[in-house]
C-alpha cells in the first residue's frame, strides 16, 4: 500500500478522527495500533523483522542506561548494532555477496557456485534500522535518557507515514511531540493537508509523467543516443527529486494533520552550488545521519587524528588538514551508496560523490588562485549561476548509476550522449512515442514551471504556505478544492502507485 | 472554533457534492454493468471468466450449442485473477454451475503493477452490496486513490457529453442495464451472454502482447488463481484453466517465451490439480487460423473467428466435462511442441 493509494488516505483519515477524540496522553496509542495494524496488513511475513528491531532497540537502550561499566554498555551498543545492521546486511547485500563470489570462483577450474538465497525485503528496513540505531547510539553517548517503554519505542521504529521512505527522525525531536499528546489544531491540520496535495502533485502530475520519457530511453539504449540520453537523465533528475520528494511531501503532511513536525528531507538541492552542498540539501536526514554517526566518530578517531598529525608534518598545514576530512568523506559517499542497494552501481556512485567532494577540498587552493587569474567576481550572479549549472551536470551524471541497471550500462550510457548529438533529433515526433502525447508534455511544462517559481520564492525566504495560510479563508479553501480536483484529471494515469525511495 | 469546524463540515460536502455530481455526469456506462445483470438471472451451469481475450473469443450460445450447457462469459477486457475472483463469487451467488472455465492469459500475470485505471470499469459496474464492498477492500482500497475516491477521474475528458451521458442515465434503456447505452466501438456488438462480436472490417491493430517474464509474476494475482481454484472444489464445481488461440504470427515471433508461459502455467495447473487446456496447441486441421483471423498482434479474434473457434471450444470442454482423460484430449486436438505448429 503506498501513499497515493486509497487506502493509506482512508487509515489517515480514521486515525485523525480517533486521535483527536482520545485523551492526550493516550494518543501515541493510537498512532501505534495505526501503524502496526498497517504493516501487518500489508507486510504480516515481515512483522518479525520491524518487532525485533523495536525489541532490540529497547533492551539495548535500557540495558546501556542502566550499566554503570563502560564496557558493558559497549557490548550492547555492539550487540545492537551487529544484530540489527546484520539483519539489514543479510536481507539486502548476501545475494550481491554470493553473486560476486560466484564471480570470483568462475575463474577457479572445478570449483561449484554457490545458489542465491531468495530473500524479500521487510517495507522501509533500511529508513526504519537506521533511525533505532540512531537512538541506541545517543543513549550510549548519554545525549539524553533511555526509554523505559517499550511500546513508545515501538512507535518510534514504526510510525506509518515515516516509515515507508523516511525522513530519518531522531528520537529526542520525535518523542515529546508523540508522547505530550497534540491539541487539536485546524490550522495543523490545513497546513498538513495543503503539504498533501503539494506532494501529490509532485509525484502524480510531474514525476509520472518524467517516468515515462525516462522509461522509454533508457529502456531502448540500443535505439537511443545523443540528446534522447541527455533528455531522458533531466527528465530522470525531474523524476527523482519530485518522486523522492513528493513521497516526503506527504509523510511531512501526513504527520502535520497529527501535529507532529519532522525534519525537512530538501531544501531545493538542484540550486546547489557544489556537490558539497547538495548533500546539505538533498535526503538531508540521511545526511545528517552519516555526519552524526559516521563522518564525526570517524574523523576524531584515534587512529584518524594520529594520521592526521602525520600528514601535517609530511605535507603541511592546508593538505594535513583536508586530508583526513577526505578520507571521511570518501567512506561517508562510500557507506551511501552501499545504502542505496546491493550492487556495484550503487558502490560507484557513492565513490563517486565522496571523490567529487575530496577533490574539491583538496584542490580548493588551486581553483582560488584560478579564480583570482580570471578576475572572476566570486558574487557575481554569472558565477553562482555557473556553479549552480556545473553541479547540475555533475549531479546528473551520477543519476546515471541510478537510472541504468548495472555499472556497465552507466558507462555505456555515458558515452552513448556524446554520440550523434543532435537537438533538432528531438523533434521529429519520437517524443510523442514514449506514452506522453502533446497534453502531457503541456501540463509537465506547466507543472515544472509553477515547480520551479515556487522554488525560487523558497530559496528567497519566501514561504509560500504562509503566504497561502494569510488568505481569507473562502479563497485558502477554493485554493484547496481546486488542488484536491485538480490532480485527479492531471494526474497522468498508468504509471502504478510505487515510490522510487519505498524500494530502500 | 466553532465557526472553523462549521466551515471544514461545509467544505466537506462541497466536495462530496461536487465528486458524486462529477461520477453521474462524467462515468460513461460500461459493458460490465449489463454483464453482471445478464449473470443474475442465473441458472447456469458453465461459467467462464477471465480477460478480453475470452470476451472477444468465446460466443456462450455456440458453446451451449456444443455441449448443451447453458453457459455465461464473464471475462471482460482488463479483468485480472482478482477481478475474476469476484466476478465468480458474484455470479455463484446465482448460479449453481457445474463447470467453471478460468481463461489465463499470462499477460494479467505479470503486468498488475503497471496497469492503469482500467479497473475502474469492471469495478464500476459491479453492483452494490457486501461482496461490493469485499471488492473494494481487496482491489480498490490498495490502489490509487483516484480510482476509489474520485472514479470519474478516467472519464474526465467526457466532459463535452455531459449532456448525453445524463440523458442515457435517466433512460428506461440504463435501467433495464440494456447494451445499447454503452457507446461501444462501432464494429463491436453485444451478442449477450457477455459475449462481444467484432466486424472483421474493424482494422487490424499493431498492438503486441507483452513480453512473458517470469520474475514479474505477481503473487496477489496468483494468490487469486489459487483462490479461485478453492472457491470451486469447495463447491464441488469442476474447474478448468484454459488459455484461448492467439495470433499465430505473435507466437512465431515469441516462441520460446510462449513456450515458457505455457510450462510455467501448465506447472502451476499440476500443482493446483486443475486441468489445463492451451488453446494455442490446436492444430491447424481442427481450427484452421492465420494472422488475418485476429484484430490485433496480441491476439484477440474477430467474431467470425470466435464463433469457428467457441465450437471447438465447446467440443473439448464437453468432453472434459464427460470425463475424458485430459491427455487423450490433447492427443486428439493438440500438437504437442509450439515448434511444430509455429516453424516459420
Amino acid at each position: 500500500m503506498s501513499f497515493i493509494s486509497a487506502g493509506f488516505f482512508l487509515i489517515l483519515a480514521i486515525t485523525a478522527f480517533v486521535y483527536y477524540l482520545v485523551p492526550k496522553k493516550y494518543q501515541w496509542i493510537v498512532l501505534l495500533i495505526m501503524s502496526i495494524s498497517f504493516y501487518t496488513a500489508s507486510q504480516t511475513k515481515f512483522l518479525f523483522y520491524i518487532l525485533f528491531t523495536g525489541l532490540s532497540t529497547y533492551v539495548a537502550g535500557v540495558r546501556i542506561g542502566l550499566s554503570v561499566s563502560k564496557k558493558r554498555r559497549k557490548m550492547w551498543l555492539l550487540l545492537a548494532l551487529f544484530s540489527n545492521f546484520g539483519i539489514l546486511v543479510a536481507l539486502k547485500y548476501l545475494n550481491f555477496f554470493v553473486e560476486n563470489l560466484n564471480a570470483l570462483l568462475s575463474v577457479v577450474p572445478g570449483s561449484t557456485s554457490i545458489h542465491p538465497f531468495i530473500l524479500l525485503l521487510p517495507l522501509g528496513v533500511s529508513f526504519y534500522t537506521f533511525q533505532s540505531m540512531s537512538y541506541v547510539i545517543d543513549v550510549y553517548q548519554k545525549k539524553y535518557e533511555y526509554e523505559k517503554n517499550l511500546f513508545k519505542i515501538l512507535l518510534f521504529t514504526s510510525f506509518l507515514p515515516q516509515l515507508l521512505q523516511g525522513p530519518i527522525g531522531r528520537y529526542d525531536r520525535l518523542a515529546p511531540q508523540y508522547f505530550n499528546g497534540q491539541k487539536f489544531d485546524l490550522k495543523q491540520v490545513e497546513y498538513g493537508v495543503q503539504r498533501i496535495l503539494w506532494g501529490l502533485g509532485k509525484k502524480m502530475i510531474i514525476a509520472d509523467r518524467a517516468n515515462a520519457v525516462v522509461t522509454s530511453i533508457f529502456s531502448r539504449l540500443d535505439i537511443y543516443q545523443g540528446a534522447y540520453i541527455v533528455l531522458g537523465l533531466l527528465m530522470y533528475s525531474v523524476e527523482l527529486y519530485c518522486d523522492f520528494s513528493g513521497g516526503i511531501d506527504v509523510v511531512i503532511g501526513a504527520a502535520e494533520v497529527f501535529g507532529i513536525k519532522f525534519d525537512e528531507n530538501f531544501r531545493q538541492p538542484y540550486f546547489s552550488k557544489d556537490i558539497g552542498e547538495f548533500w546539505r540539501r538533498w535526503h538531508i536526514t540521511l545526511g545528517t545521519w552519516m555526519k552524526d554517526y559516521i563522518f564525526y566518530p570517524f574523523s576524531i578517531s584515534k587512529h584518524m587524528l594520529t594520521f592526521g598529525k602525520w600528514c601535517r608534518k609530511k605535507f603541511g598545514k592546508n593538505i594535513g588538514k583536508v586530508v583526513p576530512i577526505a578520507i571521511a568523506n570518501l567512506l561517508v559517499f562510500f557507506v551511501v551508496g552501499v545504502w542505496h542497494g546491493a550492487n556495484w552501481k550503487y558502490i560507484l556512485y557513492g565513490i563517486y560523490n565522496g571523490v567529487i567532494i575530496a577533490a574539491s577540498a583538496l584542490l580548493k587552493p588551486v581553483y582560488g588562485k584560478c579564480r583570482t587569474a580570471l578576475h572572476i567576481n566570486v558574487k557575481s550572479k554569472g558565477w553562482m549561476g555557473f556553479q549552480m549549472l556545473r553541479t547540475f551536470i555533475l549531479v546528473n551524471i551520477s543519476w546515471l548509476f541510478d537510472i541504468c541497471k548495472d555499472a556497465g550500462e552507466a558507462f555505456y550510457a555515458f558515452g552513448l550522449m556524446f554520440k550523434n548529438f543532435n537537438v533538432q533529433a528531438l523533434f521529429t515526433g519520437n517524443l510523442l512515442k514514449m506514452g506522453l502525447n502533446l497534453r502531457d508534455y503541456k501540463v509537465l511544462g506547466i507543472g515544472l514551471l509553477i515547480l520551479l517559481i515556487s522554488s525560487i520564492m523558497k530559496e528567497r525566504g519566501i514561504n509560500l504556505r504562509d503566504f497561502v495560510a494569510d488568505r481569507p479563508l473562502p479563497v485558502r479553501w477554493a485554493l484547496y478544492f481546486i488542488l484536491v480536483f485538480a490532480t485527479a484529471p492531471f494526474g497522468f494515469v498508468g504509471a502504478g502507485s510505487n515510490f522510487i525511495y519505498a524500494q530502500f | 472554533m466553532k465557526k472553523k469546524l462549521a466551515a471544514v463540515v461545509i467544505f466537506l460536502i462541497i466536495c462530496v457534492t461536487f465528486n458524486s455530481l462529477a461520477n453521474y455526469c462524467l462515468i460513461q456506462p460500461g459493458l460490465a454493468r449489463t454483464v453482471y445483470n445478464d449473470a443474475k438471472k442465473g441458472g447456469y451451469d458453465v461459467i467462464l471468466v477471465g480477460a478480453s481475450h475470452g470476451s472477444y473469443g468465446l460466443d456462450p450460445e455456440v458453446i451451449e450449442q456444443e455441449t448443451g450447457l447453458k453457459t455465461m462469459n464473464m471475462c471482460m477486457g482488463g479483468e485480472f485473477f482478482i477481478d475474476s475472483y469476484y466476478t465468480l463469487c458474484y455470479a455463484l451467488q446465482y448460479s449453481s454451475p457445474k463447470q467453471v472455465v478460468l481463461d489465463i492469459d499470462y499477460q494479467y500475470l505479470i503486468n498488475r503493477d503497471k496497469q492503469s485505471l482500467l479497473f475502474n470499469n469492471e469495478y464500476n459496474g459491479f453492483p452494490d452490496g457486501l461482496l461490493k464492498l469485499r471488492y473494494l477492500a481487496r482491489r480498490i482500497l490498495p490502489e490509487d486513490f483516484r480510482g476509489a475516491f474520485l472514479p470519474w477521474t478516467n472519464y474526465w475528458q467526457c466532459y463535452k457529453y455531459i449532456p448525453k451521458t445524463i440523458e442515457k442515465k435517466q433512460s428506461d434503456a440504463y435501467k433495464n442495464y440494456e447494451p445499447s447505452v454503452v457507446d461501444m466501438n462501432p464494429y463491436d456488438h453485444y451478442y449477450g451472454g457477455g459475449f462481444v462480436y467484432r466486424d472483421s472490417e474493424y482494422k487490424k491493430d499493431t498492438t503486441p502482447a507483452i513480453y512473458w517474464d517470469e520474475s514479474k509474476v505477481s503473487s496477489s494475482e496468483l494468490y487469486y488463481i489459487k483462490k479461485i481454484v478453492k472457491l470451486c472444489k469447495s463447491q464441488g464445481i469442476n474447474i478448468v484453466f484454459t488459455t484461448i488461440t492467439q495470433d499465430p504470427d505473435m507466437i512465431s515471433d515469441q516462441l520460446s517465451r510462449f513456450a515458457d508461459a505455457d510450462t510455467y502455467i501448465s506447472n502451476l495447473a499440476n500443482t493446483l490439480d486443475v486441468d489445463y487446456y492451451n488453446f494455442n496447441y490446436l492444430t491447424q486441421e481442427k481450427f484452421a487460423r492465420d494472422a488475418s483471423n485476429f484484430y490485433d498482434r496480441e491476439g484477440h479474434m474477430y467474431g467470425e473467428t470466435a464463433e469457428r473457434f467457441s465450437r471447438i471450444f465447446g467440443k473439448v470442454l464437453y468432453k472434459a466435462w464427460q470425463g475424458e482423460e485430459a491427455e487423450d484430449l490433447k492427443a486428439d486436438y493438440f500438437t504437442s511442441t509450439y515448434a511444430e505448429l509455429y516453424r516459420k
